[in-house]
């Protein structure tokens, strides 16, 4: 399924015959306009001609360093064919280790004795692993596929010049909901929708990540503050309406646990992340991603290379794979989440997807999200203490 | 070579404390290297200062020691106690039986049977407990089937609640109590029940006064291999429980990875450790000599 969608992706004109939506000449150039090709928001960028095949040089050098590569990434994060197209194109042994979280990913490398090469890190977590040493700086000139970048995820302020990291995929955090059971409720299109519909219409049928920072932000959000206040008496405020609410959840889902969910029908509201929301949706048409008026949170996964990693020019080459178009563009496709790969965006990602709001959010709705920032260590024990009292 | 080996071997013959010494290096070696050492390391980390970003600063204090008082922990603990006591009745209901019949009746099968009931530990862990979340959803097995016959309209939450996290323990230890069970009844003298048979004895009283007591050994080691992984369990109560359920484990492990405070989690890993010990304690005592405990292990 996954790769008979990617394989449609890439041809866009069989996409185009496909597309579940007809798509008129008029509104693909209204949207595409509105996106892609909108310099303010999505950047523009050219795109240098980069040979496929490996030069011999750089195959003697990955065989030097051992022909194999180890990655910590989230689990299902890549394309099925992603990896196996690496093995064949460097002839390597690609090694993969998921986690469920940024916080079990941090623990580890922290504890060493884990040499990863190349690890997917949230950008929040970024600073963090950059504090600690625990990343090895990149080498500009073995990345050229960095060009097709869009301008708005380089040099960001968790990674200033990119010295550490590349952005992978980045997405939303708000609410996805079933609309065969969310009719006529006017709290659509608002953070209501779960705080006060939810005890009353969706009782038992409500699911949470179990993201601590996103799960917080979702109920400051409610509540109109910003994501990343400080303010100790706002956490406490959402900390309470988090308590207020848990009688009527079904579960706070790990990883991709909740897009099943949505699937069976087993949650019919729900605070989500949008690829989640979108695979279930091409499973089951009723689910739908809603971007509540409040806002909701920003996030891109990074690439970054382990201090210890033992083979760090596989792990370039990895990187820059990675940035291909068309391997980018067939991993968006794959995992739901959109693309900081200008280039793809332009030239590979069907037009349908590439117009879904659900996916790549208008410029309007741009203004709306708010990017989640590194929690400073004092703030922590706030965090924390809200999580644990939640869940207990 | 040969009289080197002759003079070693009679060297040992002639020094039992030595001999002993020799036999029991390796396992010396490995109760050091894998169970001793880590605690202490834990209790080395539980008076250490945690720094910046999660980070272990080597000073020591008594600071975690001072944090550890909290009425959560507390809370958490008697729930875990309580939902691993449960889980321990429920493995002896369970597994009793089945140790029971695979011992007496199991004939030319035992050993097949006893590898069926290993046989889960050959897949993953996590594995069979996504295989349980199909079974207990709202649209899985039971409640399909139950609404299929008519005899409920609209599924029953089984799972995400305390319930699903019992169902998930009892289901991860069974065989830890199963095993030391059939090993005590296998062992059972068979003359014994004749005898008590032939002065008068009832098959529920041979059972109550014979079988039962014979076996209490195995009774306890299987009961204490299922209560201490039980309540220190959290994969059980975040995927069957939804993460709605939190057990002692869950909280420690919010300590390491959530918080970043690794010398405040060792501190409360080690009061988790003295707690189990003191609750391990007694029951040990009430249940047998230590010496029945000892023969089954």
């Amino acid at each position: 399924m996954e790769t008979e969608n990617a394989n449609r992706y890439r041809d866009v004109s069989a996409a185009r015959r496909h597309a579940r939506r007809p798509l008129t000449r008029r509104r693909f150039i209204v949207e595409a306009a509105a996106l892609g090709f909108s310099g303010s928001l999505y950047g523009q960028t050219t795109t240098p001609a980069e040979p496929l095949q490996p030069d011999s040089a750089a195959l003697r050098r990955v065989k030097r360093e051992g022909s194999t590569l180890y990655i910590y990434n989230w689990e299902d994060y890549f394309h099925p064919d992603t990896i196996p197209e690496f093995e064949q194109l460097y002839r390597t042994k690609v090694v993969y280790d998921a986690y469920p979280g940024n916080e079990h990913m941090l623990a580890k490398l922290q504890t060493g004795g884990v040499s990863y090469d190349v690890i997917f890190p949230t950008h929040s977590f970024i600073p963090i692993l950059v504090a600690q040493n625990l990343l090895s700086p990149l080498r500009r000139h073995y990345l050229p596929n960095r060009a097709n970048i869009m301008p708005r995820f380089l040099d960001t302020h968790f990674d200033p010049g990119n010295k550490y990291s590349l952005p992978y995929t980045w997405g939303m955090t708000a609410i996805g909901y079933n609309s065969k059971y969310v009719k006529e409720d006017p709290n659509l299109g608002s953070w209501a929708l779960i705080f006060d519909s939810g005890p009353q219409r969706y009782s038992g049928k409500i699911g949470f990540t179990d993201e601590r920072e996103e799960v917080i932000a979702a109920a400051l959000k409610y509540k109109g503050f910003s994501a990343n206040t400080h303010k100790e008496s706002e956490l406490r405020e959402a900390g309470k309406i988090l308590v207020n609410i848990k009688p009527h959840l079904k579960a706070f889902y790990p990883g991709t646990d909740e897009k099943k969910a949505f699937i069976t029908e087993d949650i019919v509201v729900g605070h989500s992340w949008n690829g989640e929301v979108v695979k279930a949706g091409e499973k089951n048409n009723a689910v739908k991603w809603s971007l509540p008026k409040e806002g909701g949170t920003g996030w891109y996964d990074a690439m970054v290379i382990g201090r210890q990693a033992p083979h760090k020019f596989t792990a370039h080459a990895f990187m820059n794979f990675l940035m291909r178009p068309d391997i980018a563009a067939k991993n968006s496709a794959a995992v739901g989440y959109a693309t900081p790969n200008q280039t793809a965006l332009q030239t590979i990602v069907a037009p349908e997807i590439a117009a879904n709001p659900a996916v790549y959010p208008t410029a309007k709705d741009m203004k709306k999200i708010e990017f989640l920032a590194t929690i400073p260590d004092h703030i922590l024990p706030v965090y924390s203490d809200i999580w644990t009292r939640l869940l207990s | 070579m040969t009289s080197l080996r002759n003079r070693l071997l009679l060297y040992l013959r002639r020094h039992e404390r030595v001999k002993i010494g020799v036999l029991l290096a390796p396992t010396t070696f490995w109760v050091v290297a894998f169970t001793l050492l880590p605690i202490l390391i834990v209790l080395y980390y539980s008076f250490l200062t945690s720094g910046l970003w999660g980070m272990v600063v080597h000073e020591l204090t008594l600071d975690n020691y001072r944090e550890i008082i909290d009425p959560l922990f507390f809370k958490l603990f008697l729930r875990s106690f309580l939902l691993a006591a449960v889980t321990v009745v429920l493995c002896l209901a369970a597994g009793y039986p089945l140790a029971y019949w695979i011992a007496f009746y199991g004939g030319r099968y035992k050993p097949f049977l006893v590898f069926l009931v290993i046989l889960p530990f050959w897949s993953s862990y996590l594995v069979r407990l996504y295989a349980w979340m199909t079974i207990l959803s709202d649209h899985g097995i039971i409640n399909s089937g139950l609404q299929l016959i008519g005899l409920i309209s609209e599924p029953i939450p089984l799972l995400h609640n305390e319930f699903a996290v019992v169902v998930g323990l009892t289901y991860t230890y069974l065989p830890m109590m199963t095993l030391p069970l059939y090993a005590s009844l296998e062992r059972l003298d068979r003359r014994l029940l004749d005898a008590a048979a032939d002065l008068g004895a009832a098959p529920a009283t041979q059972f109550a006064r014979v079988t039962l007591p014979l076996t209490r050994g195995g009774i306890i080691s299987g009961s204490v291999l299922v209560f201490v992984p039980a309540i220190g369990e959290f994969l059980v109560p975040d995927l069957l429980g939804g993460a709605k359920v939190m057990m002692i484990g869950k909280f420690i492990t919010m300590k390491f990875v959530g918080l970043r405070d690794w010398p405040l989690g060792s501190a409360f890993s080690l009061l988790l450790m003295v707690l189990v010990l003191l609750v391990l304690v007694p029951y040990l005592r009430a249940g047998g000599s230590p010496k029945a405990f000892e023969e089954q292990l």
